[in-house]
């Protein structure tokens, strides 16, 4: 009987030794020779909280590139250069789309917009999105509108870019070249251009 | 041409209505067309509340302002200007194309006191998710812990007590039959010098000790092994506390927001990354979650606005910014390489097939083992999409003309150790 009760203690032991070992709530578990997983390099999307960041500011890896300073083959940055401002979205009105409505850039004018606008504006540009049919958001202006319509591209791309009203700003997250080929896509949700007798009707119902 | 006609015909049967007199439906949908992007009737958006615009000013100023505000202000109108500085001096949109009239129904509108406000909903959502979450534990819980060691304990009480008595009635069975016990015992002394434990430790001890490390050698091998295999380094399972209490579950499983709308690093870097505080912001500099906190913002939504210093009142950044200290759940080891832009958008994997289903997690787990041998076997398996990806144009038609019918990652080099290991 005696003999038994020790080989129980012992596997009782080392099961309970092993299984405590593993992943599961806020414990990521043990791992072997850390040296091997872990970079030796500072990392950017990487934060150890036992090795931090000395130089940078918060001790973190990531950092603000510094002023000015534009990422290799992306020069097109540059060239939209305009001031978060009334006067900077009416200099925006001159724009024009440097890229063509090919096949290409509208399916990617679509992927992108799928990504980024759906959820207010919804995915024919109805202001249908899930957050504006849910009441959590005010919908935005239907592409569909007489004012979208003939809202000048460049406009479109200021407001895309720097943000208008409620929409915030989606420069960081699409490059120019990008926001263009949204806007090409976006074009087409528009449906028939603004029809001439149509503001004709409404400059005489003004007076 | 037909529709041209029909549109026409339409909008002169809208215009002779609203001629007629100014209504709140018709107001209802051109504010809502117009006005919403800026203006809400209870609350300061970018504009100011609309409530009792008609009490603040009399109605000719106001559509003179809606029509073209800036003229207003230049022309040195001592209202329009006060407006115009009490709100930041952000210029409002010159809406020249609306009539008086329907200026005058969007007042209505506005007086009628707009919608009522919904909160019913949202209630039975998060109960829903909240118990969906605590299934997760499931056998881990402490309480199935707690009743399980009971109950083992009480298993090895009567066991214990059924070998007390088994002793206990054997030793009367030799007190009454004291012969048959001798004889018994002999029995067993012969079988015994028979037995396989006589003949290995006490005939050949050195086979007896050698055979019972070899077992012991090969079973403790076997459960390291396993253990090695299964836990060490392998973080699935992984589920800790973020700084914000970020539900997937509401964002991208029930608003359908895209996983690439925050992280936007998937199709064109490395990384995924963890959106910035301003991504946040694009939804959240008006969704407060007011409704669910009894009108106060909600605590988890203040520490983002704590985060890139937003005073939610004047609506303005401050400069003391500080970062959001987010937990990295899914982690691949330094030796490995991996980029998601290469998955993500040449090999237009889903992201659920690598993180689980996001969209249903209230706390975001690790689900898969990210060991190599996983990640080998989809290499192998999954057939690469090559026809419609210009990509892969030159690999479609060398494939082409040697008639195979598809490629896998393992075919086009995905196993060579040199691709992850470098």
């Amino acid at each position: 009987m005696k003999k038994y009760i020790h080989t129980f203690i012992i596997l009782a032991s080392s099961s309970l030794l092993i299984s405590s070992c593993g992943a599961g709530g806020e414990d990521p578990g043990n791992e072997y020779a850390p040296n091997m997983y872990v970079s030796f390099a500072y990392e950017p999307m990487t934060q150890l909280a036992d090795k931090p960041n000395t130089i940078n500011p918060h001790g973190m890896n990531m950092r603000l590139g510094v002023k000015g300073t534009i990422a290799r083959g992306q020069m097109d940055y540059a060239s939209y250069d305009l001031p978060k401002t009334t006067e900077g979205y009416e200099a925006a009105a001159s724009l024009k789309n440097p890229l063509e409505a090919t096949p290409y850039n509208l399916a990617e004018g679509k992927r992108l917009y799928n990504i980024n606008c759906t959820p207010c504006h919804g995915e024919n540009g109805k202001a249908d999105g899930t957050i504006v049919v849910d009441g959590k958001y005010p919908p935005p202006p239907s592409y569909d509108s007489d004012r979208i319509k003939t809202t000048p591209e460049g406009k479109m791309f200021y407001s895309i870019k720097y943000g208008k009203n409620l929409m915030g700003a989606y420069g960081t997250v699409l490059s120019p070249h990008q926001i263009w080929q949204v806007i090409h896509f976006v074009n087409t949700l528009k449906g028939a251009p603004v029809a001439a007798p149509a503001m004709a009707e409404n400059a005489t119902a003004q007076k | 041409m037909r529709i041209f006609r029909l549109s026409s015909l339409l909008s002169f049967l809208v215009l002779s209505v609203n001629l007629a007199f100014a209504d709140v439906a018709e107001g209802e949908k051109l504010f809502n067309a117009n006005c919403t992007s800026c203006h809400a009737i209870n609350e300061k958006i970018v504009g100011p509340a609309l409530k009792d615009v008609d009490k603040r000013h009399n109605e000719a100023w106001t559509i003179k302002w809606v029509k073209n505000s800036q003229a207003m202000v230049k022309s040195g109108d001592a209202e329009a200007v006060k407006v115009y500085n009490d709100n930041n001096q952000s210029v409002m949109t010159s809406f020249e194309a609306l009539t008086d009239v329907q200026i005058k129904s969007i007042l209505e509108y506005v007086k009628s006191g707009g919608p009522a406000p919904q909160t019913a909903s949202v209630s039975g959502a998060t109960n829903g998710s909240v118990s969906a979450a605590k299934s997760q534990d499931g056998f881990y819980s402490n309480t199935t812990f707690i009743a399980l060691s009971v109950m083992a304990l009480i298993l090895f009480i009567i066991v214990f007590v059924l070998f007390k008595i088994k002793g206990t009635v054997e030793d009367l069975y030799n007190q009454k039959f004291p012969q048959e016990a001798i004889e018994e015992a002999k029995e067993k002394a012969a079988n015994y010098k028979n037995s396989i434990s006589y003949k290995l430790f006490k005939k050949h001890p050195v086979v007896g000790t050698i055979a019972v490390m070899l077992v012991f050698t090969v079973v403790l091998g076997l459960i390291g092994f396993d253990y090695a295999n299964k836990e060490v380094g392998v973080q699935k399972g992984y589920m800790p506390t973020q700084p914000i209490n970020y539900s997937h579950e509401l964002h991208a499983g029930k608003y359908k927001i895209n996983c690439q709308y925050c992280h936007s690093g998937a199709d064109k870097s490395k990384q995924a990354t963890v959106p910035s505080a301003s991504t946040c912001m694009n939804c959240h500099a008006h969704v407060t979650a007011k409704e669910k906190y009894n009108g106060e913002i909600s605590p988890e939504i203040k520490k983002i606005y704590a985060a890139v210093d937003w005073n939610p009142e004047t609506r303005t950044y401050g400069t003391n910014q500080k970062p959001i200290k987010w937990i990295r759940i899914h982690n691949l080891p330094d030796h490995a390489y991996f980029n998601h832009a290469q998955h993500v958008k040449i090999g237009k994997v889903e992201c659920q097939a690598c993180h689980g289903p996001v969209e249903t997690m209230k706390v975001v787990s690790q689900q898969r083992s990210l060991q190599m041998g996983w990640c080998i076997n989809c290499h192998r398996e999954a057939k690469v999409d090559v026809a419609n990806n210009d990509y892969y144009e030159k690999l479609h038609g060398e494939m082409k003309k040697d008639g195979k019918p598809f490629v896998t990652v393992a075919q086009n080099g995905g196993l060579e150790c040199g691709k992850c290991h470098y």
